[in-house]
């Protein structure tokens, strides 16, 4: 690890502050509703503003260009740069203002775009306002920036692929391919996913297992990867490049040297039903779940086996094995190793039918769900291939297809699954090719054929006779026979219909998986409305999550077929390629300093720190160990003394801002904290949604909402803010493990507080946002702005004298302490 | 009508898929050739052909039963709207007849089926109490509160 010197920049800190202001219009995306010409004349006359202009594009060529002609030619040495989001482009800024010369943190952005022009669409004189404000915000912060040393930290040379589908199958093939060394791990006793229990692939129609399983058995035999089936992550830490993995290994009875030749499932007397064939056949306690399974390698179910507790009461399958593999004192093992980067591909579930209760799934025994047709069909499931109906085992004549179950709906899952239509067209040709004179009905509300093939497959189950019935049924009748009454509108014909079929197929969605969750809260993803992991940019960073090192691959971000997936695998294990290639990733210059002419050795700091990155030194000081900490700023907002300083978020800089925030009409305004990686990115989620909501709100970022002290707010109040929003990631999903807790303590402190003092404490508010909620900070600021109606003068006036005596207190005590020392 | 229009939102019908499960669900439908609640909807709301909706006699026919509303993916209150497009056209006087009656008929005689000498007999045959007349006043006031008289003029 390397630490560079900080005194170089020591002069810079000491200079009188140059900025400049460039406000971009961003074409018309900020233009449209923003006067940006008069906000540059406003951040014009600002103290310490050297130039201050205008531009159409900021980021392009021109426009950075502009800024280091400026820098060169004004000896500026600060930017402000008033425009999108720092989340979209703080990086092209500060390369920016890095090749003219000056520090790379001596950049602040104004957000008047995700922030402004796009949420106040239809308010110009408001938005143009609300920039100014921003603006004059981000130049108090600029005075007071800081040159900062960002250091290189190593990164481990391995990754982790979570979930053994094709995506990640295919993720861990090409990292390996690349030289890396992989970890894959699968909950289930096999790898192959979804993919290995559906028959064939559309719209090739190939068979699935058969291209499938060559893939599998290269995962088992590469050298460079280390497949851990029957196996769950339970926790991960660290960060980029160095994160600590757990894993729980579930004992599995059976050594590796089983030869899966059989022998001993045969001899065991318990049987269950079979998960790979969604419970249409048997296996017994011991058993494979797949002929092609890999590692091909027997297990046994302790859940179904005789011999429980160590008590053994049935030796069949242990006589039965001739290489003697069975090993009843198996247990669960645990083992915790480090990688650089991890790849999630945790998959998806099917949606349980039975919660659509008038389509008759799981009561009328001929209506099955896709999955289970993939297995009927499939000539190695329970039925070697026969699509045979449950109730009678007879091949149906008429076959009804139903689109959409439990997809496209608010009361179950809100997406499009995205392959049912595809799978359907395949399922009905592939039951016409073995049984052409079958009728096929496929019940649907559109036909998404949208892909390369597509279309020309839907063509030709249409020339194969497949009929398509626009208008799914409002219910399905069982008649006594088994057969079942399709009853709908045909809504072509403005008519009704009512058809009897011998077998339907619901064709159910796809929702996340279950084991998904347990990923989610270690790696701290955000999931979208669905349930699916956010990626950090829908275009530009498909395959990125906000959590820096972390690739998404395949179901777990989104429904999709096996070509998509895969393409995402390839592409997520290129991204994690790029880190372990270059071998360093550089770590923000953003974790804590401690002064120890201030600090007492209280050891609060120490004590709230999530990371327990902070120590308490033989001399009675603090000390913080810099790899450790993440920068959360926990510790500075609970520092009693001042001691603690958050670089590039400190308190001198925040108070500015809150400064510059109340220089006009404060009670008519809302200040919100935002944490950088949730309700920050929510709010930008609403700007780029266009979610309208009411202007008066002014945001300040900071790393976490565990960052923002106590007395951030009594200076706001202080000052005479309208209303305080405290807000940050749910509770569980913190970035910073659970230093939003910590926020939580002090909105309630701050509320009982007020309360006791007869304040109005509704002032003061607290909401958890996610990456994903843009509605929901929508929503909450509106609701906001109808409290700020109800705040009276008098109130503001007791509120500002109540806070500031306090703040004055709080400053005679300090120099107190400090003289008593 | 203030409290009629709450029965159901304008902006949830544009989460309309077009799925046809409330036609599809219709008891009614299935009965009445032509009764088809999706095609009221769309012309209504969509289409905006609210005066041919508000004259049709079609709208007419619902029970009011809810199937299609519990069916919908996305819980439109389809029958929320069908009220209110009931409730509008009574209003402007487009009520069927046979309902007239029917409505008139209770006011006058606190029945919407009236006791005949025939049913008398039969209960009286069964063992049955004779049906006393109900209060037609109280009934009558109750209708004008409402507003009945003067939407469907009975007067």
């Amino acid at each position: 690890m390397k630490k560079t010197e900080e005194n170089d920049n020591a002069a810079a800190v000491n200079e009188e502050p140059r900025i400049g202001v460039y406000v971009c219009h961003c074409g018309l995306n900020i233009g449209g509703s923003v006067d940006c010409e008069a906000v540059a004349l406003s951040a014009a006359k600002l103290d310490n503003v050297v130039i201050a202009d205008h531009q159409l594009y900021t980021c392009s060529e021109p426009g950075q260009e502009r800024i280091k002609q400026d820098i060169a030619e004004h000896g500026l040495n600060r930017i402000v740069v008033a425009a999108c989001s720092p989340r979209m482009h703080e990086p092209t800024f500060r390369s920016c203002v890095q090749d003219a010369g000056l520090n790379k943190y001596m950049l602040e952005m104004a957000n008047i775009r995700e922030h402004c022009s796009w949420v106040h669409l239809h308010d110009k004189a408001a938005g143009t306002e609300k920039s100014k404000d921003l603006v004059r915000m981000a130049v108090a912060r600029a005075r007071y920036l800081e040159p900062q040393e960002e250091i290189d930290v190593p990164v481990i040379k391995k990754a982790l692929v979570i979930g053994g589908g094709v995506a990640g199958i295919q993720a861990a093939l090409d990292l390996a391919d690349s030289g890396y060394e992989v970890v894959l791990v699968e909950k289930e006793p096999s790898i192959g996913g979804r993919m290995a229990q559906i028959d064939k692939t559309f719209p090739t129609m190939d068979c699935s297992i058969c291209i499938l399983a060559p893939k599998m058995a290269e995962v088992g035999r590469h050298p460079n990867i280390t497949l851990m089936s029957l196996t769950e992550v339970t926790n991960i830490g660290g960060y980029i490049g160095n994160f600590s993995v757990t894993l729980r290994h579930k004992a599995k009875y059976v050594n590796e040297d089983c030869s899966a030749c059989s022998d001993c499932m045969k001899a065991c007397p318990q049987h269950a039903p079979n998960e790979f064939d969604v419970g249409l056949a048997t296996r017994k306690a011991i058993y494979i779940p797949f002929a092609q399974a890999v590692p091909s390698q027997y297990v046994i179910d302790m859940d179904l086996c005789l011999n429980k507790n160590g008590v053994r009461v049935c030796e069949k399958c242990v006589e039965a094995c001739e290489r003697k593999c069975i090993n009843f004192e198996d247990h669960d093992r645990e083992e915790t190793f480090d990688v650089g980067t991890i790849i999630v591909c945790t998959g998806v579930d099917v949606f349980d039918a039975a919660q659509i209760p008038q389509y008759q799934y799981k009561k009328a025994p001929n209506v099955i769900t896709s999955l289970e047709f993939e297995r009927l069909i499939n000539a190695g499931g329970p039925t070697h291939g026969q699509l045979i109906r449950p109730s009678d085992h007879r091949i149906p004549k008429s076959v009804a297809f139903v689109q959409c179950v439990g997809s496209r709906s608010r009361k179950t899952n809100p997406y499009c699954s995205n392959v049912c239509c595809m799978n359907t067209i395949k399922d009905a040709l592939l039951i016409k090719e073995h049984w052409p004179e079958t009728e096929i009905k496929v019940f649907y509300i559109d036909i998404r054929a949208f892909g390369k093939g597509f279309e020309d497959l839907f063509q030709r189950s249409k020339m194969e006779g497949v009929q398509f019935i626009q208008g799914l049924p409002g219910e399905i009748v069982q008649r006594k026979n088994g057969n079942l009454r399709m009853i709908g509108e045909l809504m072509m014909l403005h008519e009704l219909y009512d058809i009897e079929v011998e077998m339907v197929i619901l064709s159910v969605g796809l929702k996340p998986s279950i084991g998904s969750d347990v990923v989610r809260k270690y790696l701290t993803l955000s999931r979208t409305s669905g349930g699916f992991f956010m990626v950090a940019h829908p275009k530009l960073r498909p395959v990125d999550t906000a959590t820096r090192g972390v690739f998404l691959a395949g179901c777990s971000e989104g429904p999709k077929d096996i070509k998509e997936a895969v393409t995402q695998a390839s592409a997520a294990a290129a991204r994690a390629n790029i880190i372990m290639h270059r071998g360093m990733v550089t770590v923000e210059a953003i974790t804590a300093r401690v002064d120890e002419s201030m600090c007492t050795g209280c050891g609060l700091c120490a004590k709230v720190c999530p990371y327990q990155a902070i120590q308490i030194n033989d001399r009675k000081k603090a000390v913080v160990i810099d790899a450790a900490c993440s920068g959360c700023g926990t510790c500075s907002a609970e520092c009693k003394f001042d001691a603690i300083t958050m670089r590039h978020f400190t308190d001198r800089q925040i108070l500015a801002q809150i400064d510059a925030f109340t220089e006009f009409e404060p009670e008519k305004k809302i200040l919100a904290f935002c944490c950088n990686w949730c309700s920050y990115a929510g709010a930008d989620f609403a700007g780029i949604s266009r979610m309208q909501y009411a202007p008066q709100v002014r945001i300040i970022r900071t790393m976490c909402s565990g960052r923002v002290a106590q007395n951030f707010i009594e200076h706001a109040f202080a000052r005479g803010v309208g209303v305080v929003l405290l807000s940050g990631c749910h509770i569980g999903d913190c970035h910073y493990i659970d230093a939003n807790t910590f926020a939580e303590k002090r909105y309630k402190r701050m509320r009982r507080l007020m309360k006791q003092n007869g304040l109005d404490n509704n002032r003061m508010q607290l909401v958890w946002v996610s990456a994903a909620e843009g509605q929901k900070f929508q929503e909450k600021i509106n609701s906001l702005v109808e409290k700020l109606k109800t705040v009276t003068p008098e109130e503001i006036k007791n509120s500002m004298r109540f806070f500031s005596e306090r703040e004055k207190q709080r400053k005679e005590k300090k120099q107190k302490t400090r003289a008593g020392k | 009508m203030g409290k009629a229009l709450d029965l159901y939102d304008e902006q949830e019908f544009n989460a309309c898929l077009q799925c046809a499960i409330c036609t599809g669900s219709c008891p009614t439908a299935r009965v009445i050739e032509g009764y088809n609640p999706r095609e009221i909807i769309l012309r209504y709301i969509m289409y905006g052909e609210q005066e041919e909706v508000l004259n049709s006699t079609m709208i007419w026919h619902c029970t009011t039963c809810h199937t299609c509303q519990e069916r919908c993916p996305h819980s439109i209150r389809i029958c929320g709207l069908l009220t209110h497009i009931m409730n509008l056209a009574a209003k402007r006087g487009n009520v069927p007849e046979t309902l007239k009656s029917g409505i008139k008929l209770m006011i006058e005689t606190g029945w919407s089926i009236q006791a005949t000498q025939r049913s008398d007999r039969i209960r009286e045959e069964l063992g049955l109490n004779r049906l006393e007349k109900p209060n037609t006043d109280e009934i009558r006031r109750i209708f004008s509160e409402a507003g009945l008289d003067t939407i469907l003029e009975l007067e």
